[in-house]
């Protein structure tokens, strides 16, 4: 439209010319009767007939006519909005505009908009969580609120059986496995192994076995099955399905779904993997974790561990109790710290461990032993060392005979019945970089009462104190361990592991790893706590 | 952290500073790397550690690691001005020597050796 009717070039309103309007254009009187009309709105109004009231559109007929204002409503199948002009003697132009178009369009944009809602709505609710059953009880309620009546999300699994999630169209959630087969149903089964390009599946639902159908759902009219993709391996199956009455599913509804599909399969798949991991550090922490120690051999063991807060449970620190075997008449300790945090630590623990376990019967020789350890942990590839101590002991008598050899690690302290601390003859070289090691060991008696405490630097390096930034120290370590003069070997590690505690506060701090040994006080030594003997003999 | 070089076969000097410990470590190995790569006329590798705080088993770890890969390419290498915290830790870990006597294997040993 060029010119308004409101202002005509001419100034007067009388001369337009409804005739040559491009739009539909319908002039009324003041009783709603026809009082002119153009050809165009002709063809659009069949039944209007100048003279006569208006009588359909029924939106357009009910305008106000008084006080006029635009209004809008449908023609057939098209949408018209129309906007009065007042023209002498209270007749009303109404011009008729088309927005079919727009409308479709609009409609279109506000369909779009929901389904990103939608989609926005199930990814935030599916991130929610890194538990897969959780994610998979989502993913069936979020398809049954927002894509069919019910819906069924289907895991693929190595065993036999189906773990299905189902929610029916009350909205309520059952889970349950399935043991038939998936190729039982049509597409199920491609679905699930994640050929990349499945697009949904129609499946005719006489064909659909009773599992997949909830109870008292009635007749299912359509049924779509769409694979769940996953990070590089299928997440799963999603299985729609609508009653007879429903429409079946649009051809938008079905890329919507593809759509909502990728994002609970990536949940999923995330999920899944989160679970195998937590799986593998916990089988990893179940065999890194340090014994529980109690009395062998008529002698005391007690060990404290405190993983450091950045690594939690596990970590560079370990120790381990080996009692006598038929190769080695002594019980062996080991304790020692491994370099770096982590899991890459706990890995090297992990062999440390075991290397000196199988070496267990070359325990007669410790810089052996601790060659052979050497050899076996170096690698080319990175210069991860340990330092540990040994220490073979066994009882003599009243006391106890030790043998300690430290591979660069912090001497171990022994506590005398009278306070004195001292610290272990013994030093040598790191294990797992160097190509030859050197090493010194110590011989140490305790009399009834006295202890022989390792630790490893966590001890000595806490920092804490009044600033919070001052190490333990030695001093500090050796002052504790004079005040556990005469205790048993679990208090003393009680002892250490709380003053070293009450030092770091809220600080940060490495691995610390304590342990006791000690000769029991009493003339029934091996009485002492009721504990057995075992193969001792003395 | 301070790098010098000259033309010609001739020393890497690095100047450490602050802590050496399992958060920076990574740091240094790629300076020492950066200092290293594509220079084979490089004789000998200085670490100076007279700035250097507090050296923890990652720490040590990594000065093991430069020392293993200098030997590799036949560059000398030597740990100058070990204060006493370092020391301590080097005596404890039986890594002293090691770590402070000229490298005797390698293409090109001897180089520098007045300097430790």
């Amino acid at each position: 439209m060029t010119s308004s009717p409101a202002r005509p070039r001419t100034g007067a309103v009388s001369t337009v010319s409804v005739a040559s309007a491009p739009c539909p254009v319908v002039v009324l009187d003041t009783d709603g009767r026809i009082a002119e009309l153009n050809d165009v709105a002709g063809t659009l109004l069949p039944t209007a007939r100048v003279g006569r009231p208006l009588s359909s559109p029924r939106w357009l007929a009910a305008a106000d006519r008084t006080r006029p204002a635009p209004v809008s409503g449908t023609v057939g199948d098209r949408s018209f909005s129309a906007h009065p002009s007042v023209a002498a003697g209270g007749r009303t132009v109404w011009w008729l505009m088309e927005e079919t178009a727009y409308r479709s369009a609009m409609g279109e944009l506000e369909a779009e908009r929901g389904r990103t809602r939608f989609l926005t709505e199930a990814s935030s609710a599916l991130l929610a969580s890194l538990n897969l059953d959780r994610c998979m009880e989502v993913t069936a309620r979020l398809a049954t609120e927002h894509l069919a009546d019910a819906a069924l999300v289907i895991a693929p699994t190595a065993a036999r059986t189906l773990p299905v999630v189902a929610c029916d169209h009350r909205g309520e959630l059952t889970r349950s496995t399935v043991s038939e087969a998936p190729d039982s149903v049509p597409g199920l089964a491609e679905a699930l192994r994640g050929f990349p390009p499945v697009p949904s599946r129609w499946v005719d639902p006489a064909s659909a076995p009773d599992w997949l159908i909830p109870a008292d759902f009635g007749e299912v009219g359509s049924l779509v099955i769409t694979p769940l993709p996953g990070h590089g391996v299928p997440a799963g199956a999603l299985i729609l399905l609508r009653r007879a009455q429903q429409d079946a599913f649009s051809e938008a509804e079905e890329s919507l779904a593809g759509l909502f599909a990728a994002r609970a399969g990536a949940a999923m798949s995330a999920a899944r993997l989160y679970a195998e991991q937590n799986s593998i550090s916990d089988t990893l922490m179940r065999e890194l974790l340090p014994p529980t120690l109690r009395q062998t051999e008529g002698v005391e063991f007690a060990g404290g561990y405190r993983a450091s807060k950045d690594t939690e449970r596990v970590g560079g620190d370990f120790y381990d109790v080996h009692p006598p075997g038929e190769d080695s008449p002594e019980t062996l300790v080991v304790l020692g710290d491994v370099a770096g945090k982590g899991l890459e630590a706990a890995v090297l623990t992990g062999r440390i461990r075991n290397t000196l376990h199988a070496l267990l019967p070359m325990a007669g020789d410790h810089a052996r032993m601790l060659r052979l350890v050497n050899n076996a942990m170096r690698t080319s590839h990175h210069t991860r060392f340990a330092t540990l101590v040994l220490a073979s002991v066994r009882r003599e008598e009243h006391e106890v005979v030790l043998r300690l050899t430290s591979a660069g690690h912090p001497a171990p302290l022994i506590i005398r019945r009278d306070g004195t601390v001292e610290e272990a003859d013994t030093g040598g070289t790191l294990i797992g970089v160097l190509p030859a090691i050197t090493s010194r060991t110590a011989q140490v008696r305790l009399a009834p009462g006295e202890t022989c405490l390792l630790f490893t630097d966590g001890v000595t390096e806490a920092r804490g104190g009044p600033l919070g930034d001052t190490m333990f120290g030695d001093q500090r370590l050796k002052r504790a361990a004079a005040e556990c003069a005469g205790m048993p070997a679990e208090a003393v590690v009680e002892r250490v592991q709380m003053v070293t505690s009450q030092w770091i506060g809220d600080g940060r701090h490495d691995d610390i790893a304590v342990l006791a040994i000690t000769a029991p006080r009493g003339a029934h030594l091996g009485a002492v706590d009721g504990a057995n003997r075992g193969r001792y003999t003395a | 952290m301070t790098t010098s070089f000259g033309t010609g076969p001739h020393p890497v000097r690095l100047a450490l500073t602050g802590d050496l410990d399992y958060d920076t470590c990574g740091e240094l190995l790629l300076r020492v790397r950066a200092a290293l790569d594509g220079r084979r006329e490089v004789t000998d590798l200085h670490l100076d550690c007279r700035e250097l705080g507090l050296v923890d088993s990652m720490g040590l770890s990594t000065l093991l690691e430069i020392h293993r890969r200098a030997g590799r390419d036949g560059i000398a290498f030597h740990l100058e001005g070990v204060g006493p915290a370092l020391r301590r830790l080097l005596e404890l870990t039986g890594t002293y020597e090691y770590l402070t006597s000229p490298q005797r294997s390698g293409p090109r040993p001897e180089s520098g050796r007045g300097r430790t």
